[in-house]
């Protein structure tokens, strides 16, 4: 599978240089969302920018709650990739997802928290906000199974 | 709400929802029962380029989709109801380039919550590669609109 091989690349440059805006292109779901991500001070900022493709509820209107899951768990499985100790492919076990308010047709953000990286399952702790980081529109929960080392 | 009149309101309901066509989301078959939707596999909903697997968000999507369905379905007179929670686990990965069929019932409506529960497949539905159940809360609701329990 040489474009699974492309983008386990993109992925090691971007732990050595942090040059994490690239890694999204290589994902064809975080593509067709429009999610990309960049490096800052607290390691990586997950961003879902503004688009009316992405709307679930035309009348409040509101991005549909699918895409805001799915943005978070991408940005889970890209952040476990950027920062375990050494670069292997997740897979997901199980994901939970709280919805605490509806999230507005403005550019979401998302970061991520590793609660446990063992040696075969990793549990990621997902925030999505908008305006305001204190004032998330969903917060989550991922298991993913570890496969072997990459390199 | 009679078979007939389900099945309308969840074409309507896929129709309006520019994600869900976006995704290219049908109905299969909806009554207050449960419903079914499908979608069809396409290259750019992918995890991993040239795999043919389908990213979990986009079966998130689709659960959260069907999920939202079943709770107007289940409803007798169907008002919105926001998405509490949701919960996937994954059992399987779906087949490669497969359509993803997805199927969910509110096993059980309350005055202030429903609950659902649902599963993903490709081909047999006793194969379920996606567990999933969701909350939804009644906003509108009176006491005289019916429900009973704890919710």
């Amino acid at each position: 599978m040489a474009d699974l091989q492309t983008l386990l690349k993109a992925v090691r440059l971007a732990r050595k240089d942090g040059s994490y805006s690239q890694l999204c292109q290589h994902i064809p779901y975080a593509r067709k969302i429009g999610m990309t991500c960049q490096a800052d001070a607290e390691g990586a900022l997950f961003l879902l920018p503004a688009n009316d493709k992405n709307i679930g509820n035309p009348m409040l209107p509101a991005i549909h709650g699918g895409v805001v899951g799915g943005f978070m768990e991408m940005a889970a499985a890209a952040h476990l990739m950027l920062f375990m100790d050494e670069p292997r492919v997740p897979k997901m076990i199980d994901f939970s997802l709280d919805y605490l308010r509806s999230s507005r047709i403005v550019d979401t953000f998302a970061r991520c928290d590793v609660a446990r990286q063992g040696n075969r399952v990793a549990n990621v702790m997902i925030k999505a906000w908008q305006i305001d980081p204190d004032t998330p529109v969903a917060v989550g929960r991922a298991h993913f199974k570890l496969s072997q080392v990459v390199d | 709400m009679s078979d007939s009149s389900v099945a309308t309101l969840a074409k309507h309901f896929l129709e309006i929802i520019p994600h869900c066509q976006e995704l290219g989301i049908r109905l299969v078959a909806a009554s207050p029962a449960g419903v079914e939707f499908v979608m069809p596999f396409s290259p750019d909903l992918e995890a991993n380029p040239g795999s043919g697997i389908i990213h979990s968000g986009a079966i998130t999507t689709l659960l959260d989709s069907v999920s939202g369905m079943s709770v107007l379905a289940g409803l007798s007179v169907p008002e919105p109801c926001p998405t509490l929670d949701l919960r996937l686990d994954h059992l399987a990965l779906p087949e490669p380039g497969q359509p993803v069929h997805a199927f969910a019932e509110a096993y059980r409506v309350t005055h202030s919550v429903v609950f659902t529960r649902g599963y993903a497949f490709n081909s047999d539905r006793n194969k379920p590669f996606v567990h999933a159940v969701g909350t939804f809360m009644r906003v509108t609701t009176t006491k005289a609109q019916g429900g009973q329990g704890n919710g």
